[in-house]
This record gives C-alpha cells, structure tokens and sequence, in this order.
C-alpha cells in the first residue's frame, strides 16, 4: 500500500457480536477489494468474547480498518450499524454482517454503477451459501437479470420485497439528508430502512454482479421450545416492523408501494409461519394466527384474492382457525402435495378443510365470508392436473412390530380421484438410503379403498436389506405411484401426533446387535427409519454375518463394473474365447438408458417372428425387464460384456463401447435413431472419421436402416458406410402409420383430457449446455403463452434426453416434463401440434400430417456451430417464429387449420421423411436373420 | 458516463505484456498500437514479450516505449520438435523469474496481460500476492466466448481472470457471456484501428469487391467464389480480388476455374498496404465459419466500404449493423452472400448511404477513441 491514504471512496460497515472468529474473513473480503480506496469500519455491538482484541489486530494490520464498540449490548443490528454510519468518512457507505463476506468486485462494481447513473444508491446480487451442503441460491435473481437504472420506485415497485440492507451502496448524503437510519429497538430494521431507502431515492441503480455472500450456517433442529418459543418473539418482530412500515407509507401516501408490500408480507413473511404447521408444534401456530389476527384484519380483502389459489386457500383456512386444513394446504403450497379434500357444489369448486378443528375466531363477520371465497378455487388450473405433475398425500397413522418385522399402516389421499379413473396403477414403498442412491422397495397391500382415500399396509421385513449395515444408515420412506406412463415418488410423512418409535434390534433384524432402530419424522416431518451398529457390537455383527448376506453381496460384486477402460478391453477380450450362442440377441437404444427407439419395435416384431431366440436388453439399474422371459443388464457392466461377447445377433441405435469388437459370426443391426437435419461426420468442419475396421465402430455394421433416399444421400456416405442398407422406413414409425395406436389411448396412459389441446415442444440438443447441471431455460415466456392460448392448452415438455428442462413452478400443472416417457411415439400420438427448433423429430412427426411450428430464436447461430444438410428456413413445413406473441399466434392460426403451409408441408414429407408402410420392423428383422440363416 | 478521472486517479507506470511482441502476428501488432498510442498520452509505458519469436521476428528498433523479453531464449520454430518437457518447463520458470523482478516496479503500478498465457505465468506467481502488494492487473481475451467455450480456454480464463481487477472482452455481447458465467469484473474494449483515413470518398470507386483473408479452412474463401458464380453473369463489369495466401490456395484456383469464373477473379497474394485497397473497393466481403472482432471489416468501414459477411460472431454484429453499413446474412447461406452482394452492385446510391453510415459508425474503432476509453478504464482501476 503506498504510505499516504487518499480520501476512502466507500466506508464499509461490519457489524459484529460476540463473532471473533469469523470476523476476519468479512474484513478481508474488504480488504481485498479490487476497490483500495476504502475504509472499513468494525462496529462491535459490546461483545464479550475476544471479538476486541480481534478488531484491535485488524485495525493493526491496515490502516485502512477503524473500530468502534457500543458502550452497552444493543441486541440487534441497527445500533452497530446507526454507529458506523456516523464513523464513516467517505461519501459512501455499505454495510456488511460479521459472519458473511463481500465479492472481490462488489465496492468497484457499485461505485462505477452509482456514479455513472449518478444515483442515489446501487444495488447487486446476492448469493446465498448453505455452509452445511455448499448448496448456494440467488436472493432474488429476477431483479438482477440486467444492468439498469431506475428513476423512482413507481417504475419497479416489486423491488421492495427485496428488502436486505446490505448488498446496496449508498450515498451518505442521502441518508443524512432525508434522515434515513436503522430502528434501533426491533429486529427486521432492514425492512424499515430499506423501504425508506426504495421510496426516498431519485435514482436506483441495479447491477447484475453478484455483490454479497451471504453465509447460512446451520442452526439447531426447529422442534426444541425454546426454538418455538424463539420463533414467536421472531413473528412479533417482523409484525413490528411491518406497523412501522405502513405507518411511514401511509405517512408519505404511497398507496401503490402500500399494495406491493402488503402482497409481499402475505406472500412471503408470513407464509414463513403458516409452512411452521406442516412439521411444528400446532399450539405454536395457534399463537402465531392470534397475534396474526388484527394485522391480517386491516389488509384489503383484495390482497388475499389475489394470491395464488393454494396460497389463498391456506389464508382462508388461517381465518377460519382450521388447523387440519391450513396443513393441507400448506402441504400443496410448499411441497405441490394435494392433501385436501374437494366439495363441489352448484359448480363451484371449493376445497373442504376440517370445520370441526376451527376454532372461531374474534373479528368473524370479515373472515368468514372472506374464507369462504378464498377456498373457492372453481378457477384453479391444477383441478386438472395430470397425474405426474403433482403429488399424492401419503400419511402414516400406525406401526406395529409383528415377529421381527415392522408393520406401516397409512393412507394415500386422492384429491383427484385419479385411482377411480383409472385401473392401471400400482403403489409400492420406496426406501432410499439417505445421502446414497440406494434404495430398497417394500410391497403394500391396500386393505381400504373409497373415492379418495385409500388405506394400506406395507410390511418392512427384517430381512428385507433395510438393516443389513453394519454402519449407521438412515432412510428416508417415500411412496411410488405409477400411472400409466408416469411414476412419482413421494416422501411418506408423518403426522405430529404420532410419537416416534425406537424398535428393540433384535426385534427387527438377528444380524446387526447394536442401537436399537428408530422410526419416526425428520425435522420437515417427512418419515425416517435409521439403524446403526456400532463398537464391539459392531464387530460381533460383522462376525454374524450368515452366509447367506454374503452370497449376497457377492451377487452384487458380480454386478459392479470394471474400474477401467483397460480393464474393459482385456476384460472383453478373454471373454471373446466363450461360444457365441446361436439364440442370443442384444438391444441396445439411446446408450442404455431407454427400452423405446427402433431396437424396442425391432424386438416386439422378433419376438412374434421367432419366438425361439433369446433377447437381452441393456437398460438402467433396477429396470424391470420389458417381458418377463427377458434379461436385462447394465451398460459398462460384466453381464453387459458378457452378452455382447456370446450373443448372436446386437441391434442398436446409436454407438456401442469404444472398447466392443465384432467377432466373425456376429451380426450387427444399427437403426440410427433419427433422420438428420445438422451435419453429421466427415460433413462437420473439422471432423475426421476414425480409420475403417470391420470388428468396430461403423465398420461393424451389417444391416443399416435407411429410411429414406435423402437419408441414403447423406447420412451413408457422411459416415462412409459400406454395408447392406435396409431399404426404406423406420422400425419405431411403424405405429405412427398403422394406427395400433389409438389418441385416446395415447392421452389416457399420460393423463391427458380428452378435450385438450396438446402442443409438443421438442426442441434438439443444445451443445453449450453439456454441462447436464445446468437446465436449459424455455425459450419463451411459458406462463404468458399459457395465459394467452386458454385454460384447454397443455404443454408436453420434451427435451434432448441429454438436457434437462426447466419449467416455472407458476406452470407446472399445465407444461408437463415429458423426458420420462420412453417412447415418444406416445406424445406425437397425444399431441395436436408439434413445436422444435431443429430437432429430427421433425421427421417423424410429419408422417402425422399434424401442424409443425419452427421456434428458432438462434438459426443464425445454430448454423454456424453445426451447420445443416438445407435450408430449413426455406423448405418451412411450418410458420418460424422467435417471440412468444409470435408463437401463440402461430398455434393459433394452426388450430384453426390454415392452409399457407400445406404445399411446403407436402414437400417436405415426400423429400425429407422416412418412406413408412409400416412394416420396416419386420424388414429389419428379416435383414438381420436371413443373413445368418443363409 | 461520469470521468473518473475526476475522483483522482493518478496516471500509473503500465506494463503491458504478451506471448510474443516480435512475431508478425495480429496480437502482436495489437499491443503495439496500445503501447505506442498510452505512450502518445503521457503514459509511461513498458511493451514485454514472454521470450523473442521463433521464426520471423520484426526488429524492435527506436520505439518510443520500452521493450523486452522475460527470457532471452527465443521459441523454438515451428519446423523443428518441440523442445522436451524438462526444458520447457526450466524456460518456463526462467520466465516466471523474470517477471517477478519485473512487477517489483509495478508495486503502485497496472499490468496489461493482452492474453491468458501471460497471467498464467502471473499465476505461478499467485495472482493474489501480486494485487495484494498494489499492482492493478488488467487481462484481456481477443477471441469470442464461444470459442473460449469450444477451445477449451474458458477453463484457463476461469483459472486465472476471475480476482484481477478487470477481465476485458471485445464485444459487449461476449463480456454479458462471461458475465451470465459468474465472472463480476468484465468489461469490453475493441481494438484499435491502424488507420482511419482523413478522407474516405464515396464515389468513383471500382467496380470491385475485395476479400482480404488467409486461405484456409475457417475463412471458406470457397463460399465467396461460390456466391460469386451466382452474380458475376449478370454484372460483368465487376470483378473480385482475393488477398492472402494459405494451405487452400490451389483449390481455390482450380474452383475459380471449375466454376467459370476466373476471368473475373482475381489472386492478388497477401497484401501490402490494406488501407490502399480498400480506398479501392467498393464492397468488402467475409465468409469465416469464426471470428472474433475482425479487424479487416472495421478497417473495411472506416474506409467507407459497405460489408457483405455471415453472422459469424458477436464482434461482427458490432462492427457490421444489418441495413445500415452492410449486409449480414445467416452462416453459410451461399446464396444471401451472393443476394447480398447482388444487393449493391446494383444500387449505387445504397453503396454510398451505407458508406457514410460505416464511415461514422468506425469512429467509436478509431485509435483516439479507443485510447479514450482506456485513458478511463485506467482511471478507474487504480482507484
């Protein structure tokens, strides 16, 4: 540091009580600052551990740090920062917590944002970082998207909900001159001082950095009393601060600023206390709704009305003092749970709640009627929620222990009456270990069933893998329902009512002799099953362990794959000196990881032919085999080589192992798994197809399936292949031409109404996004094109299987993720009109003769990255649109039929898509066997 | 935007530093106009090279700002094996010594790294310890967050550009890239140009498009000789003249001839004196697969020549505005090169309105522009 201090530009104030040790790290994520024109200034709140001599060291080892100490403890966060505001030399001042930390830039960033808008004061992101699982989450991200100024508050009034006080830099002279201070005598100061920052200032400058790190460190489980008691003095605070808020709003007469913040303590503070009833202490809630009584009382009606119906409905039930039904609501609110039940009368729908548990509150004659319309939710869009989209309410309401088992007794709450509707379903118990991928299923038997509810029983046998550890393991219950095409796992939760349970071990299990088992709620309620051996016990049960575990765990061992490459190769190799079997056919579709794609219609059809061979499948861990008599295997697994090494006959749709060889005598059936739009192989700039060997890769193939002349133009002779090709048509497509399957049938296995409008949106992969974390975002605005099209559109959500989607929780009953369903011959079926960009879906899709609409916001760039075989801008089977106005118009118009496209649509299917008669499965498995037969 | 000049940014001693400053190179020439042009403004600038170039190396004579090299040992040539690990590795840390001594005078000081390989020598040192001591570092990247992403060089940015104090991109666009990857320090700073002629006229130009661009694979002359297959007939009085040379060049002939065209294609080799050319022309053409900010259609604008070019990155979307001073049409679209082209061979009063449009719009690429906004950048690092 050069000897003379200049003039700081910005005071940062940290504030600090009794916090010694983390107190450095939030000084030097200042100190660090890509700013060196700052100051800091530690204001001590009168601790009384070593947090002085902490400062004093701090202050010691830059000049640039100053410290001051609050002569008594002020127990909040207001004082210490009142204090350094008034130490502060610069100009400008933020703020910062002892425990949490700056980002390097944060001072520079604000500072250049505030001077060039000359602003008032400028504001970035946060970050949250969950210390305990290094999870992190953005504080309201959707105010941070762009750099931007705004001139009053009136332009963004939403702004005010984000209402912390330390990701924002502000100008002191502001501060002194409209007297802006923090209250010193409540907690939630920030809310108070940042409204009056939000409605004071002229100028507002957001930047899209991220500023603040906010450090969450993990606290004790919520359920002790002093927490609860805790928690209520909390509620009275914020409930505090909030008065204070409209007094000073309805000083100044923002009504509008009024309105957005009342929404926002509906929406967010107090929706906090009302999720306490889910797994809390019902007499705590009791508490909080009394105290919450006469402020709620003083909102304009209009407020409530506006929530979310679910939301809305759990305010409704809070009025009413139903405790039984502000939990069920709140199950949906939070954790999209529909645990309700629904009364219809004179067509209006309202949800039930449990009359009987409210208790009637004072000030009746406006809640009571206003409960009423709140539980009304006639107009809600999740009354037709598909199966999928939502979860069942799976309660437990007993357990027993019966010989060395545990007996589950509970029910399953059907709001929809989906089970009525519908025969093909089924229920199992689903343990998964907690912090594994393990998982352990356990039957039921339904011992009750009536409209909605259905009561059943499962029964954890002691034998059943559960308790098989000789190491402390936890598990977390959840119920699986599948219907039709879909599966859905759900944490099984545990009433409040219900105690605990510790199981005697040698109850449960004679293997393990340790602690005993125990059965009960996490701190969110959910049911948990944990049991764990430990010391000499430990060591007595790892001796115990019968043979027949052992043999288990070999079984497993057998499973497991090679660790490496090398292993694989060497590995594959030895096996190649086994028979080949005569009768051994392997499948293979989309590397593994799905029974569906061309291989799947390959496979029905040979199994009708001949009935006589033998079928393997690869497919995921734990998926059943498509029939019975087939044997399923992992992909990269010693079963996997195995098969590949002695089976006859490999059909597949994409790639096999770098390290499989063909040997003499087998044959190889490759699908493909779509006509090409992009470039492909040596068509790609600066790619170079590997070396020709005929016992891998491309050289291996036998039997290609060309589905049509356009594909034989360029997809053969872009991969340079030279084998036999199975003119023309796709296996998969046969079902698309041939009618066998029906659109009712298609809309029932996915719970689709009738009567709805389905689009598909299908979009490619997207090659930036191979990083499979991150989700890709829709490429428009699905709540606004929803809202637009009416409540009778549905979407089907049907991204790349490499990429995941994700979709706003606002529509999530309407856009339905689609990625799970195997074959997507079911969603061309159910669907009316078909959205993409670029994907070869596009092909298939076409032989329905059902609208096709272009999204593609990037063709420019899309071009250039991959680069495609024609114009498909040119050739437009469908309208091309970028905007979401574009797009709904476009669906529109393609309701309605109109015909602008017709001849382009003809065009394209004569040139570009597959030549089906519905019989390509059957000439793809005569191609492969006639070859060997001969 | 406010000057923070104002607020008392005093004018540091500037080290600027690349892989190579003797090599004929772009990257090269680059750091030299930013040397000589912060020199021109009072600035006391140092130009430092890794180690001297390999095989054609330009003399550093009499220039006004100093320069150097880390290490003496020049860079083995191209034509030869690279040196063995062991060597490379004790020339690398030659290196790292050498700057080391050197950021001893840059305690209050700013350190231009022009490209990531030089702060990852910075970071052998611990880029941490070298700001914590005073020096303002300031790191640049001359391609397009793209292909940081497809060449692999977003990890070593992500390594070594995310402390400094600013981390600078070409173009907005790919400055927001970086930005939306959690990078909080980017900024954006074209290049500067060589030249910005006194006097661009509009009219009594040739009847000529020009193509300055190495023969090679990612600038696909061959769609340009394609595209021109379509509009020579119809406009015989034109002609296209192709400067560069490269590993395509036979090809490019013999297509030239297979296409018919040859009569009005002329080779015209790497060229001299581009500002000349230019001053020539009357459309300039770009058909890359990739770019970054392609100096050649900025050069192409302050000489008032319109463009036709395909939408190849977010640094051609700056220099060329669609309708305004030329035409930007989809990747590899050969025929909307050759419609676009069509477009101004035949209107001459759309030539010269979109030529004094490209006129204007290269101001903000002028070198006493650039230097401005560098003058402010460096205003405010040092605060």
């Amino acid at each position: 540091m050069s000897s003379v201090s200049p003039q700081p530009l910005v005071s940062v104030v940290v504030i600090v009580y009794n916090d010694a040790r983390r107190l450095p790290t939030a000084v030097r994520s200042v100190l660090r600052q890509s700013l060196r024109r700052l100051e800091v200034i530690i204001a001590d709140d009168c601790s009384t551990d070593d947090t002085p001599a902490v400062a004093q060291s701090l202050v010691d080892s830059d000049p640039r740090v100053r410290y001051v100490r609050l002569p008594h403890n002020s127990g909040g966060c207001g004082a210490p920062r009142n204090a350094g505001i008034e130490m502060a030399t610069a100009d400008r001042v933020m703020f910062l917590d002892s425990d949490d930390r700056l980002e390097r830039h944060a001072c520079k960033n604000l500072l250049e944002a505030l001077e060039d808008a000359d602003a008032d004061f400028s504001m970035g992101l946060v970050r949250r970082e969950y210390m305990d699982t290094k999870r992190q989450t953005l504080w309201y991200p959707a105010f941070f998207r762009e750099r931007k100024v705004i001139e009053s508050i009136d332009e963004m009034p939403e702004l005010i909900e984000e209402a912390l006080s330390v990701n924002k830099l502000y100008r002191r002279e502001f501060l002194d001159s409209h007297r802006i201070r923090f209250p010193e005598d409540i907690h939630y100061e920030d809310q108070v001082f940042t409204i009056q920052a939000y409605t004071m200032a002229r100028r507002i400058a957001i930047i899209p950095e991220n500023v603040y790190l906010w450090r969450i460190f993990p606290t004790a489980a919520t359920k002790s009393i002093s927490n609860q008691r805790h928690r209520l003095d909390n509620f009275r605070s914020r409930l505090e601060a909030h008065r204070r808020i409209d007094a000073y709003l309805d000083a100044i007469g923002l009504a509008h600023v009024q309105r957005t913040k009342d929404r926002k303590f509906l929406s967010h503070d107090m929706r906090l206390y009302l999720a306490d009833v889910v797994a809390g202490d019902p007499a705590t809630t009791r508490e909080v709704l009394a105290l919450a009584e006469p402020y709620l009382g003083g909102l304009a009606r209009e407020r409530f009305l506006e929530l979310p119906k679910a939301l809305g409905a759990a305010y409704g039930m809070a009025l009413r003092g139903d405790l039984a039904g502000l939990r069920q609501t709140m199950l949906f609110d939070r954790f999209n749970i529909m645990a309700f039940t629904l009364a219809e009368e004179n067509g209006r729908v309202s949800i039930e709640g449990d009359r009987a548990s409210a208790e009637a509150a004072p000030g009746r004659d406006f809640s009571d009627e206003l409960a009423e319309e709140l539980c009304d939710v006639t107009t809600a869009d999740w009354l037709r929620a598909p199966f999928g989209t939502y979860h069942h309410h799976h309660e437990v309401t007993s357990y027993s222990v019966r010989r060395r088992d545990i007996v589950l007794r509970g029910f399953t709450h059907d709001t929809l009456g989906k089970f009525a509707a519908h025969n093909d379903w089924s229920m199992r118990l689903v343990a998964r270990r907690v912090g594994h991928a393990q998982a352990v299923t356990v039957p039921i038997e339904i011992e009750h069933h009536d409209s909605n509810r259905l009561e059943w029983r499962a029964r954890i046998a002691s034998d059943s893998g559960l308790f098989k550890f000789v190491m402390p393991v936890e598990w977390s219950l959840r119920m699986e329902v599948t219907l039709g095409r879909h599966k859905v796992q759900t944490h099984l939760l545990w009433p409040n009512s219900l105690a605990a349970a510790t199981l005697p071990i040698h109850l449960v299990s004679r293997l393990v002799h340790g602690r005993p088992a125990e059965l009960g709620p996490d701190v969110e309620g959910r049911a948990r099953l944990s049991a764990a051996a430990q010391g000499e016990t430990r060591r007595r049960a790892l001796r115990a362990l019968d043979r027949r575990v052992l043999a288990r765990i070999d079984d497993r061992r057998r499973d497991k794959r090679p660790s490496d490459q090398l292993d694989h190769s060497t590995f594959f190799e030895n096996l190649q000196h086994l028979p080949l079997d005569p009768s051994l056919v392997l499948f293979e579709a989309n590397m593994g990881t799905i029974y569906g794609d061309s291989p799947k219609y390959v496979y029905e059809r040979m199994r009708q032919l001949r009935p006589d061979l033998k079928s393997v499948w690869v497919l995921p861990k734990d998926t059943p085999p498509p029939h019975p008599d087939t044997r399923t295997v992992v992909r990269g697994s010693r079963q996997y080589l195995l098969a590949l090494a002695q089976a006859s006959y490999w059909v597949d749709n994409q790639t096999l192992p770098a390290y499989v060889r063909k040997r003499p005598g087998q044959r190889y059936l490759q699908t493909w798994h779509g006509i090409p739009l992009k470039r492909m192989g040596k068509d790609v700039l600066g790619w170079d197809l590997p070396e020709r060997l005929p016992d891998r890769g491309i050289g291996a193939w036998d039997h290609l399936v060309v589905p049509n002349p356009y594909f034989a133009e360029t997809f053969v002779p872009a991969f340079a292949y030279e084998g036999k090709q199975v003119r023309w048509g796709t296996p998969r497509n046969d079902v698309l031409v041939n009618g066998t399957l029906t659109r009712e049938e298609a809309r029932r296995l996915l719970d689709l109404p009738d009567d709805a409008k389905i689009v598909l949106y299908a979009p490619t992969f997207r090659e930036s996004l191979r990083d499979k974390r991150s989700k890709v975002t829709l490429p428009f605005d699905v709540d606004g094109l929803l809202e637009a099209l009416g409540p009778e559109y549905f979407l089907l959500l049907r991204p790349h299987y490499l990429n995941k989607i994700h979709v706003p929780g606002t529509a999530r009953y309407r856009a339905i993720d689609a990625s799970t369903v195997q074959d997507v011959n079911l969603l061309y079926i159910a669907a009316d009109v078909l959205v993409t960009d670029y994907s070869s879906v596009m092909f298939d899709f076409a032989l329905l003769g059902k609208p096709m609409i272009f999204h593609t916001f990037d063709y420019d760039e899309y071009l250039m990255t991959r680069g495609t075989y024609f114009d498909l801008r040119a050739e437009a089977p469908g309208p091309f649109t970028t905007t979401t106005d574009e797009l709904v118009a476009a669906l529109r118009s393609a309701e309605s039929g109109t015909t602008e496209h017709a001849a382009a649509y003809d065009r394209f299917l004569e040139r570009f898509c597959g030549m089906e008669d519905g019989h390509a499965s059957e000439r793809a498995v005569l191609a492969l066997l006639e070859e060997m037969d001969a | 935007m406010t000057s923070f000049r104002s607020l008392g940014g005093t004018r540091p001693p500037i080290l600027v530093m690349s892989n190579h400053i003797d090599g004929l190179g772009g990257a090269e020439r680059v750091s030299h106009l930013i040397a000589a042009g912060l020199t021109s403004r009072g600035y006391d600038v140092a130009l430092r090279g890794i180690r001297p170039a390999a095989d054609e190396r330009l003399t550093l004579g009499s220039l006004p700002y100093s320069t150097g090299f880390l290490s003496s040992r020049p860079e083995r040539p191209r034509s030869e094996e690279p040196w063995p690990d062991d060597v490379r590795a004790s020339m690398r840390a030659e290196a790292v010594k050498g700057l080391d001594r050197l950021l001893e005078g840059y305690r209050e000081g700013l350190f231009i790294c022009t490209q990531v390989f030089v702060a990852e020598h910075l970071a052998e040192l611990g880029i941490e310890r070298c700001l914590n001591a005073g020096t303002r570092v300031i790191g640049q990247y001359h391609s397009s967050f793209d292909a940081a992403q497809l060449t692999g060089d977003f990890g070593r940015i992500s390594k070594v550009y995310r402390q400094i104090d600013r981390f600078l991109l070409l173009t907005e666009e790919d400055a927001t890239a970086f930005r939306e990857k959690n990078f909080n320090n980017t900024g954006h700073m074209p290049n500067p140009l060589p030249f910005y002629p006194d006097e661009a006229p509009t009219t009594g130009r040739d009847k000529l498009v020009v193509l300055i661009a190495r023969h090679d694979e990612n600038k696909q002359v061959d769609h340009a000789l394609r595209a021109w297959s379509l509009v020579s007939s119809q406009h015989p009085e034109w002609r296209l003249e192709l400067y560069g040379d490269g590993p395509e060049h036979e090809a490019l002939v013999a297509l030239a001839a297979e296409l018919g065209i040859a009569s009005s294609v002329r080779f015209m080799g790497v060229v001299d004196n581009v500002e000349a050319v230019l001053l020539r022309s009357s459309i300039a053409l770009l058909c890359s697969h990739y770019e970054g900010l392609p100096m050649v259609l900025a050069e192409a604008i302050a000489c008032a020549v319109p463009v036709v070019t395909y939408n190849a990155s977010a640094g051609i979307r700056e220099i060329v505005r669609d309708g305004e001073n030329g035409i930007v049409v989809s990747p590899s679209h050969i025929e909307g090169l050759a419609a676009g082209m069509r477009r101004l061979m035949s209107d001459e009063p759309l030539r010269q309105t979109y030529a004094d449009q490209a006129r204007a719009h290269a101001l903000a690429f002028s070198a006493e522009s650039v230097l401005d906004r560098w003058e402010e950048l460096i205003a405010r690092t040092m605060l």
